[in-house]
Parts: structure tokens; sequence; C-alpha cells
């Protein structure tokens, strides 16, 4: 399915694949034998038999289904999205994928920790653990580095110490409690300014399950489902959260990659924030710009969940929203349930934005070295 | 013509409302910690972070033009108080000055129902039903959404009596302890507040699709008010989807969602600014969709008339928006 | 769907049998290679469905699903749970399908699974590349 674009080969960028540690015991080596001893559990009875539990109150909002797709399990065991070798032959090679965004998901577990340091040290381990055993393994592949919102200053030394690496192109950076827009994110994102790396934000599955996590509006959703539906709205209030906070006033090159909050709300956020701002412009003294310049100039927007129209025109009008072909971007979110079939997906995108949102739009919020081949 | 399905109405003084409650609890309400509360509570959105708010304008029903819902928006504020018993006696008070001093030929009034009492504002509302000076009931938002079962003796009441339940944030949601919050956590100016209240809409209507509202309810008719109408669209396609991957969850959801929104929900047009160029959205709405559109005006705050409607809209949509007004006007009348 | 029902016709008129039925287990698909095709086989009793390896919402591999039951639609609040052990389930989007017509469950959509004209003779598997008739209702 490698498609051609005038004379240059279309590229792809796959900007949401989760990989998982087979294990936490693959962490060891990364792991000073005091936290060696917190983390790994020194025996099988003491691990959870669905693996390392990663996200989300399970008992709260119980899984209707597998988290993952079933037919993504290695053949050779461990969990969903653990083998990168199989990653490579069951996704990248099959649709042609120039690039795959790894987007670690253990790290959706330490937004709850309360230990600062233990967070700090676990995500620097997980991301150490990427970079020897995924970003080696093949030039197709490309890391976001993970930290949390604990301790900024850590979080910011860790991403001037890897930010470097080859395949390093973007920091993830979890929501949890504080708005993205704050101030104490300034060390994080002066750091990844400096190293021209994009900050990724994606929901981590904390939202709305416990009592200082972000979620929704109104109260608690009761249902899985019902929550799905509304949880965009975390990612759209942190979008507002940053532009009216000033943060690219402080920082003029951050670009911002928003996955799996969905995309088709922009239009009706950018219009409803210019108006308003039109209206009562004193209330956010920080803006230079109309809301919505700020939206298209520094946020790309992932596609999955791709919404299904009820017809074409509804389809086609759900790409018309004014600069969409500057902001989208295409994912999978391999390994997950809730999956974009690359080929279904991409073959949908309209033609005219198909270069852009394949791999231009990825070029243009990480540069060059999105490429690696 | 229009009818507006959204205008606001006010006490210029909370001692107005003393002579209308219970001698003691006007004595418990007369202190100037509250009364001096006035313009703030009467700042329906609160987007200010200004030290003072505009002195308010008195009320009169006869200088309407247009049939229209008349909300007497200081009730919605009971979401963000303190005690529950105290906003039993205040929305009581309030709705008594309402259909005394405000309801009109023109004029019909959207009774403020008490959300720390469901049941005992159930019971009050029987005794009005019948009443032509009501128009509808307004449900200030909790943190109990508004698909939850502890809401079912309101619409049982409302239901029968054919009103419909308009929903219009009090604009201390992500604010006061007690209220609901707004997406995220703590904001950094009340601007992008008011941005985002329509996620208040979208998380209630998902909740009366999810928890099967409208098949307990098949007549309720739900007007989401205030909160624009853009983003109908998004959602409806995420909730349709997450009903066919989950339907197990919640199997007595038999439409897809997007199809009970078509039977039994509204949203208005106010404000109608940041829904110019219709050819960027209209794709977006079906005829069925477009079908769920009413107008409100908003007055007597920042406000739309029928020009800024076709001003940013266009005459199509005006038609079309005068006849749904109709269109719901007559689904209420009709008990239909 | 369209071009397998296209090169189906083809091949219609060949069976391919699939062993014994007491061979296969129940509440599991079994993935089988017949006719140059992966087909899903799921036993229930002393028959066995057979369908296509390819939901027909985004083209999951069905020999991957999950058997359960489903929920019938029902009043609210209330579960009721029917059809087990009938029900596949796709292994990405969670999206049921009753495997003796390949209807999805609820009506969530208008698309079918392709369900194979199967049959059993003296405890013989069969099946054939053609649609299955509609089981009567």
């Amino acid at each position: 399915m490698h498609e051609t674009g005038g004379t240059e080969t279309r590229k792809i960028v796959d900007c949401d694949v989760h990989p998982l540690i087979k294990s936490v015991d693959a962490l060891s080596p990364y792991l000073s034998s005091r936290w060696r001893e917190r983390f790994v559990p020194r025996s099988i009875g003491q691990s959870s038999s669905n693996g390392f539990v990663f996200a989300r109150a399970r008992d709260r909002y119980p899984h209707p289904n597998t988290t993952y797709r079933l037919d993504a399990l290695p053949p050779n065991g461990g969990p969903a999205g653990s083998d990168p070798e199989f990653v490579l032959s069951d996704l990248i090679e099959p649709h042609g994928i120039t690039t795959a965004l790894l987007l670690p998901q253990e790290h959706y577990g330490v937004v709850r920790f309360s230990s600062a340091e233990a967070a700090a040290v676990f995500e620097r381990a997980n991301n150490e653990y990427l970079i020897d055993q995924w970003l080696a393994v093949d030039n197709r592949f490309a890391l976001a580095l993970t930290v949390s919102e604990h301790d900024p200053v850590a979080a910011a030394q860790s991403i001037r110490d890897l930010g470097r690496r080859e395949g390093v192109v973007g920091v993830q950076l979890l929501i949890n409690k504080t708005m993205l827009g704050s101030r104490l994110f300034d060390p994080i994102y002066a750091a990844a300014q400096d190293m021209g790396l994009a900050i990724v934000s994606h929901q981590n599955g904390s939202e709305g399950c416990y009592s200082f996590a972000q979620g929704p509006a109104g109260g608690a959703p009761r249902f899985y489902g019902e929550r799905h539906s509304v949880l965009p709205q975390v990612g759209a209030a942190n979008v507002v959260d940053m532009i009216m906070s000033g943060v690219f006033e402080r920082f003029p090159e951050l670009r911002v990659v928003m996955v799996e909050w969905g995309f088709s709300w922009l239009g009706a956020l950018m219009s409803r924030a210019d108006h308003l701002w039109m209206k009562n412009r004193s209330a956010a003294p920080h803006l230079k710009h109309a809301p919505s310049e700020y939206v298209v100039k520094h946020f790309k927007f992932a596609t999955q969940p791709l919404d299904e129209a009820s017809g074409s025109k509804e389809f086609e009008a759900m790409f018309g929203i004014p600069e969409l072909n500057k902001m989208l971007v295409f994912s999978s979110d391999y390994p997950h349930y809730d999956t974009d079939a690359p080929d279904v997906i991409l073959g949908k995108i309209p033609e005219p934005m198909k270069d852009a949102v394949y791999w231009q739009n990825a070029l243009d919020a990480f540069g060059s070295k999105i490429f690696r081949n | 013509m229009l009818r507006d399905f959204c205008r606001f109405a006010g006490v210029t003084r909370f001692e107005t409302l003393f002579p209308r409650m219970p001698e003691g609890w006007a004595r418990h309400f007369d202190r100037y910690e509250w009364t001096g509360a006035v313009d703030l509570a009467s700042n329906h959105i609160r987007v200010s972070d200004r030290f003072s708010h505009p002195p308010l304008e008195a009320f009169e029903p006869e200088r309407l033009t247009v049939p229209s819902i008349v909300i007497p928006y200081q009730g919605l504020i009971v979401n963000g108080w303190a005690d529950p018993v105290a906003a039993a006696v205040f929305v009581d008070a309030l709705n008594a000055h309402a259909l005394d001093q405000w309801a009109g030929d023109n004029a019909r009034i959207a009774l403020v129902i008490n959300p720390h009492d469901p049941n005992g504002s159930a019971e009050t509302l029987k005794a009005h039903r019948g009443d032509s000076r009501v128009g509808a009931i307004t449900i200030p938002l909790t943190t109990a959404m508004l698909g939850q079962g502890i809401w079912d003796p309101v619409y049982r009441v409302v239901e029968e009596a054919n009103w419909p339940v308009i929903i219009h944030f009090s604009g201390v949601e992500g604010a006061y302890l007690g209220a609901p919050p707004l997406a995220g956590a703590p904001h950094t100016n009340a601007l992008s507040r008011h941005i985002l209240m329509p996620h208040l809409a979208e998380s209630n209507l998902a909740s009366l699709v999810f928890e099967g509202t409208f098949y307990r309810f098949p007549r309720l008719q739900v007007v989401l008010a205030g909160f624009g109408f853009k983003w109908l669209p998004s959602l409806l396609r995420r909730m349709d989807q997450e009903w066919r991957n989950f339907r197990s969850d919640m199997p007595w959801v038999k439409d897809k969602p997007s199809a009970m929104v078509m039977r039994n929900v509204w949203v208005t047009t106010y404000p109608a600014g940041e829904a110019t160029r219709p050819d960027t959205w209209e794709g977006e709405f079906s005829d069925e969709l477009s079908r769920r559109l009413v107008f409100s005006s908003n007055a007597p705050f920042d406000s739309d008339d029928e020009q800024a409607v076709e001003a940013a809209l266009g005459g199509k949509w005006l038609d079309r928006i005068a006849s749904n007004s109709l269109e719901l006007s007559g689904i209420v009348a009709a008990g239909r | 769907m369209t071009t397998e029902a296209s090169s189906m016709q083809v091949r219609q008129a060949q069976e391919f049998n699939l062993g014994r039925v007491d061979t296969f287990p129940e509440r599991k698909v079994v993935a089988r290679d017949v006719g140059g095709r992966t087909i899903g086989v799921l036993r229930r009793g002393d028959t066995v469905h057979a369908f296509a390896n390819h939901c027909p919402h985004h083209g999951a591999p069905m020999c991957r699903a999950q058997v359960a039951g489903t929920m019938r639609p029902s009043a609210p609040n209330q579960y009721d749970y029917a059809l087990d052990g009938l029900v596949v389930k796709c292994p990405w989007h969670a999206y049921e399908f009753d495997v003796r017509s390949g209807e999805a469950m609820g009506g969530i959509i208008r698309g079918r699974l392709f369900i194979y004209h199967s049959e059993v003779r003296d405890g013989e598997a069969f099946v054939q590349f053609r649609r299955a008739a509609l089981p009567a209702r």
C-alpha cells in the first residue's frame, strides 16, 4: 500500500504506537538495587497476572473489552506491543510505515505515584530501555521521552540528558492534576524547545478516575463508553489553557502534538474561543493573536479514533475545519483495541490533505529527525 | 417570527423576595454579606475577573416582542450554594416572584428546580400543573448528571405537564466547590471557563443518552441553551461510535445515540457569532439535525436578536430556526 | 466483502472437509486454512459455524475473536444475557456478531460478518465458500 505522491514516495508517519516493556523485570538493568527492590516483584506470585498494571482505575471503569487487540499479542509471548520485531512485521511493514512514534504506556500508571523520586526513576529507566531495546532495533522507530508533572526540574534534566539520542523526537508530557498552561511546566518546555523536541500529549487513563486527576466536565460518567465519549474535553481544555496562559509567548518555537484526543471538535472550539475573546480581550492579557491562530501554529492533532460519519457529506465536512490541513497527523493507536486500521483510515483522508496528514505535518512538528533512513 | 427559548430575568434586590419566604427564613437571609451579593449572583456567566459587576436591569415582560421562555437565572446559582435547604427556600421564593411579576403575554416562566432535592422539587412542581404561566423548567447543573435516576421524579412531572427542560449554566461551574467542574483542572482565567462551558452540555447529554433517560421518558424534551451548537455533531459521532463498541454495557440504549438526540434534544443559537461562515460547518448538520436548532437571545446580557442570527448564519438558517421554534412550541403545547 | 463475494461464486461448488465435529472445542474459534483462505470455525454442540476472517468494520481478523454471548436490548438498568457461545466479538472494537447469521448484535452496523455455508454429515463438518442461508427467525 505504498502510495506515491508526485515524484516522491509518500511517507507515512504513525504518531501513536504503544510499546510495552515485557515485564517490570526488563527494567532491572536500568534501576539501582534499591529501586529494583521496589519495582521488580521478587517472585512470580507477586506480579499481576495481567502484566504490569499501567493505566486507569480498573475497578472504577472496568473495560468492556480487552484494552489491546487480541491479534497483536506477540507469537513469542509477552503483552501486546512488547516485541519490536512483531510490531515491525504486524504493523510497520504491511502498511509501509516510514516512522512509528513510540508513546510508552507504563508511564500512564506513573501519574498516580505519590513519590516524585519514584516517578523520575521509573520514567528514566523506561525511557532508557526503549532507546536501547527499540530505537536500536530499527530506524523506523522514533521515541517520545516520557515525563510526568511530579518534578519538572528533574524531568527537564532527563530531557536534556537523553534528548539528543538518535530517534528521540519528542517529550510525552503526562496530564495529571495541573493544566498544561501552568508555569510549573516551564523547565520542561524550555528543555523541549532548546532540544527541538515536540511536546506530545496522550490521554493516560487517569482522567476522571482519581481524586486529583483532571476529568471531563460535569460529574463522573457512569460507563466506560460514556467516559470515553467525553474524554476529548480534557485535551481541549489543556489546549485552551496553554494558549490562555501564554505558553507560546514564553516558548514561541514550541510544538504540541495532541494524540487520541480527537480533532473534530476543533472547529467549534476555535470559533468559540475567537468569538468570546474578541468580546473580552482583557480577560486574557497574554494573547497577542486570536486563540485559533495559536492553535494552528503550535498544535497538531492525531486522527485516531477517526469519527465515523453518517455519510460522505458529513465526512467531508468534518475535514472542513479551517486550516485543518496544517494540524492533522496520522495515528493508528496500535496495539490498542480501538485501533484505526492504517489502510482504512489513510484511504479515507481526503486526497488534497493526504501528504499533509500522512507525513508533512509530522515533519513540521518533529523536524527532520523523524526520518532516520 | 422567532421564539426565544432562553432569556433571563432577575431581581435587582434580593430583599424583594423576602415577603415570599417564611418570616424566619427571610430574617436568616437578611444579612449584608448575602443581599450585597446580588450583583455577583446576577453575573450569570461570571467571566469577569474584575472586582465589580454591571448594575442590573429590571425585567419588564410587557416589553418582550417575541414569545419567550424566561429563566429566573439567579435561581441557577444555587448549584454553588453550600446550604441545600436554604436553596429550596430561595428557589421557591424566586419562582413565586417570577410567576407573579414576570409572566406575561409573551413571557412564560421556566420554574427553577432545587437541584439539591429533586424529590421535593417534583412535589412542588405538581402544584403548577396546568398553570399557563409556566412554560418550562430549568435544572441547575450539579455533579449528579442529568441521566441519573435521582432526576426521574422531576422528569415524570415534567413529561406529564409537557414542559421542556431548559439547561443553562449558572456561571459558577468550574469555580465553586460542589458545582460541577469543567474539563481539566482550575483554569487560568474566566474566559477559558466560558470557552469550555459547552463541555457541560456534552457530559450531561452523554449521561441522558447512556443512562436510557429517553426510554424512561420518551416524550421528554431537553433544550441545551446558551452553549452554542457547533459542538454537537462531533459529540454525536463519538457517542454513536462508543455505543457501537460498548452497547453491551448499556443494552437499554436500543437506538444509536444520535437518533435519540433527534427526538428529544434541542440546542440553541446563542452565541450565534461563534457560528459565522456556515460553509465551514453546515455539512456536519444533516437535515434531521438542523431541525434541532432553536433561537435563544440570552437577553438581557450580551445577546442576539433576529438580525444577529441572520448576520451570522444567513437567511436560510434563520428560516429554519424559526420553523424549528414553532415545531418545539407545538410539541410542548400538544404534549406529543 | 464484495471481492470475497465475487471470488466466491467461482468456487461455489467446492466443499471442504473440516474433520470431525467432536475434535473442535466449544466456545473457541479455530482458524482453519482451506481452499487458500483462512476461515474461523466455531462449534456449538453438534453443529459448526464458519465465517470469514474479516470484520466488516475495519477488517480485523475474526479468527482471533472471543466467543461470548450478548446483552439483549433491555429495559434500563437490566442486563439480559443471551446467545451464549453463539456470538463472536471482534478482536479490535468488540463488535459482536451472531455466528449463525453474521448479523451485528443490537443493530450497531448494517454490514454482516460473512458466514459460510456449513453442514455436518455423519459427524464430519463441511464448509462451502458460499453465504449460508439465513436461519429462520
